[in-house]
């Protein structure tokens, strides 16, 4: 195990130049950009010279670059971002604390629905490769995977909110009922909290949200995993498990790890994404994630905020990628760098 | 009464461009303790016709008809579990690529234990942990690379792992498909010697399916030679060696380099036939010297001399 824990130390590591890289781009990108990150920041609102002056100052736009990039990066380490051009004093890590929970909600439901409907699917049509339960796994997973998002989410919410009033149209929590926030996450907050009547709003408003974005993902794990276990299962480790007289069931078991490595990988890239915000599905169901947030940043010209919120999301792109290595090194023995 | 005897078996491929017959009237009789080698190019059917034993044909390869008698019971009426039963505890079973035929994620130790726990071998998993050890031991492993995982050991070890996991529960019989064409001579030869060993040991039949008949010369009791799906020639080792009947046995052995005989290495004139549409009469006639009339147009039926057995119109 002291081969395992130095791999992972040594991809712990890695996360700081790969954020530092990142950072380093957008803060380049951002000071190539043509124009004024103030005077974009007010738009078309006339503002005196000398007040620009004062605000360009007081974000520090005014020193040298090498000045601001590490005055930033020393910030960066503080899990500061600075604070926004556009709202006086609102700094960018308090708007992240606020948001970031909401999607980091929406990503596990929707990780889990995915992967649930995405492994179920594909391990059908793997088994019964060939038959037309094959064929129907194979249309199913085309046909999600090229679902739109906000018509899937619009005809959820007709059939279950409009018709059915089974669920809620949008938000995250029945606003008349109160809830003590302590991680951000309402389901968890809920439990931990032992409010019975959250839990059940926040579920309720979690469910399509989930769904939609869910189902869109699984069509590619759909194929993902029957690609790689049909291929694990004719392998002739597989015949040698079946030469020994092991059990069908057993020897499945075996061919879908074997098959899973790939499928990790898609877990990751997948989830990586998703932390960033899935701004279709929060702007169809209105989830004040980080998805929606990074989209008023940018119409606002928010410079800063989005600096931040690139910055912060190569943290969890690192991080996502520490575990997916861990998945991979727990999986399989031969991966010990 | 014979371990194993196969009657007028029938192996189809089920293929897309239509039914391709890979093993044909099959016949064989295997006695207790006896070491039969089934020899033949690719393509020639004598992997088709191992593995449909121990009921381990891939898809889309099905057994049409025939029978499979295998210590008093017929194997090709079998249910799936029945046959599941049989296989790694009665019939083992060792592959051609000892590489790919472990599964890599797993310690070797938890494959066996597993083996052999779905057999109800031990009364524990320590206890079979203890038989896999002693398995290892057998095959001239130390016992405790039960904890190794399969890219930890040589190709040669590999092998060796594998014949340990075919024979641990004492099976009477033993079916190794080209179990040393991947790996190199030396270790080829030490493995020939271990199974030859085993045999003894244990006192298992074993069914070798090999490309090489200097190789099945050596070690076998009786040779069957297969071409073009069909077993042309079955008898003792030496004689089948000595004084070959058939003429394309004739051919393959003088088709096998000698490193003492200085001359330009033998080959058979043409190329195997495509089995879904194989020549009329002998299947044989197209590349055979000693061909006359009646070989293109009859099938030469297995022909009794002794107890040796030969298809072709020379004889019969």
């Amino acid at each position: 195990m002291a081969g395992l824990a130095r791999y992972l130390l040594l991809r712990a590591l890695l996360i700081i130049p790969t954020v530092l890289i990142l950072y380093t781009l957008v803060f380049v990108i951002m000071r190539v950009i043509p124009g004024d990150p103030v005077q974009a920041a007010l738009g078309t609102r006339y503002v005196p010279p000398e007040q620009l002056e004062l605000l360009r100052e007081r974000h520090g736009l005014n020193d040298p670059l090498y000045v601001q990039y590490f005055e930033y990066l020393a910030g960066v380490v503080r899990f500061d971002f600075g604070e926004s051009l556009v709202i006086e004093g609102r700094k960018i890590a308090d708007d992240i604390k606020d948001r970031f929970p909401a999607t980091l909600e929406l990503t596990i439901a929707s990780f889990i629905v995915s992967v649930g409907i995405g492994m179920a699917t594909g391990i059908l049509a793997a088994v019964r490769r060939g038959s037309k339960l094959d064929t129907a796994m194979r249309v199913y997973s085309i046909v999600a995977y090229t679902l739109f998002i906000p018509w899937l989410g619009s005809i959820l919410i007709m059939i279950f909110s409009l018709w059915l009033g089974l669920l809620p149209t949008h938000g995250r929590l029945d606003p008349r009922i109160s809830l003590e926030h302590k991680t951000g996450l309402y389901v968890l907050d809920a439990i931990l909290t032992q409010n019975w009547v959250a839990l059940k709003d926040a579920l309720a408003h979690l469910v399509l949200p989930a769904l939609t974005l869910g189902i869109v993902l699984s069509g590619a794990y759909t194929r993902l995993v029957r690609a790689n276990l049909s291929e694990a299962l004719v392998s002739d480790f597989v015949r040698a498990y079946r030469a020994r007289g092991v059990r069908e069931r057993r020897i499945l078991l075996h061919a879908l790890r074997n098959s899973l490595i790939p499928v990790v990988t898609m877990m990751g890239l997948q989830m990586a994404i998703l932390l960033g915000g899935a701004v279709l599905t929060e702007t169809t169901f209105s989830w004040p994630g980080m998805g929606s947030y990074l989209l008023e940043k940018v119409e606002a010209r928010d410079y800063t905020a989005v600096q931040g919120v690139v910055v912060f999301f190569s943290f969890m792109v690192g991080l996502i990628s520490l575990i997916v290595d861990a998945i991979y090194a727990l999986i399989d023995p031969r991966i010990r760098y | 009464m014979a371990l194993l005897r196969i009657e007028d078996l029938n192996i189809d491929y089920m293929t897309l461009r239509g039914r391709l017959r890979a093993v044909k009237n099959a016949s064989l009789t295997l006695g207790e303790g006896e070491w039969l080698s089934i020899v033949g190019e690719s393509g020639s059917g004598k992997s088709t016709l191992a593995m449909a034993i121990p009921g381990l044909l891939l898809p889309p390869g099905r057994i049409t008809s025939g029978r499979i008698i295998f210590q008093g019971r017929d194997l090709t009426g079998m249910s799936g579990d029945e046959l599941r039963r049989i296989r790694g505890s009665e019939i083992g079973v060792v592959f051609q690529d000892p590489l790919t035929s472990l599964d890599p994620l797993r310690t070797i130790g938890d494959q066996m234990v597993e083996a052999i726990m779905e057999h109800r071998a031990a009364g524990s998993k320590r206890e079979a942990l203890e038989m896999a050890s002693a398995a290892l031991e057998s095959v001239g492993i130390p016992g405790n690379r039960v904890k190794y995982y399969p890219h930890q050991l040589s190709g040669g070890q590999r092998q060796r792992v594998m014949i340990a996991m075919a024979v641990m529960l004492k099976p009477r019989l033993l079916i190794a498909d080209e179990p040393t064409t991947a790996l190199d001579v030396i270790v080829q030869a030490s493995i020939m010697r271990l199974l030859k060993s085993l045999q003894r040991k244990m006192g298992m039949s074993i069914i070798l399916i090999t490309h090489d008949i200097a190789l099945a010369a050596e070690v076998s009791d009786r040779i069957a030679v297969m071409y073009a799906a069909e077993i042309v020639e079955e008898g003792p080792a030496e004689q089948v060696i000595e004084e070959p009947l058939h003429p394309y046995t004739e051919a393959l052995i003088k088709s096998t380099p000698d490193l003492w005989r200085e001359k330009t290495l033998y080959s058979i004139p043409g190329n195997p036939p495509d089995l879904r549409n194989p020549p009329s009469g002998c299947r044989f006639h197209p590349r055979c010297h000693k061909a006359f009339e009646p070989c293109k147009s009859r099938e030469p039926r297995p022909t009794r001399i002794r107890d040796r057995m030969v298809a072709c119109h020379l004889y019969g």
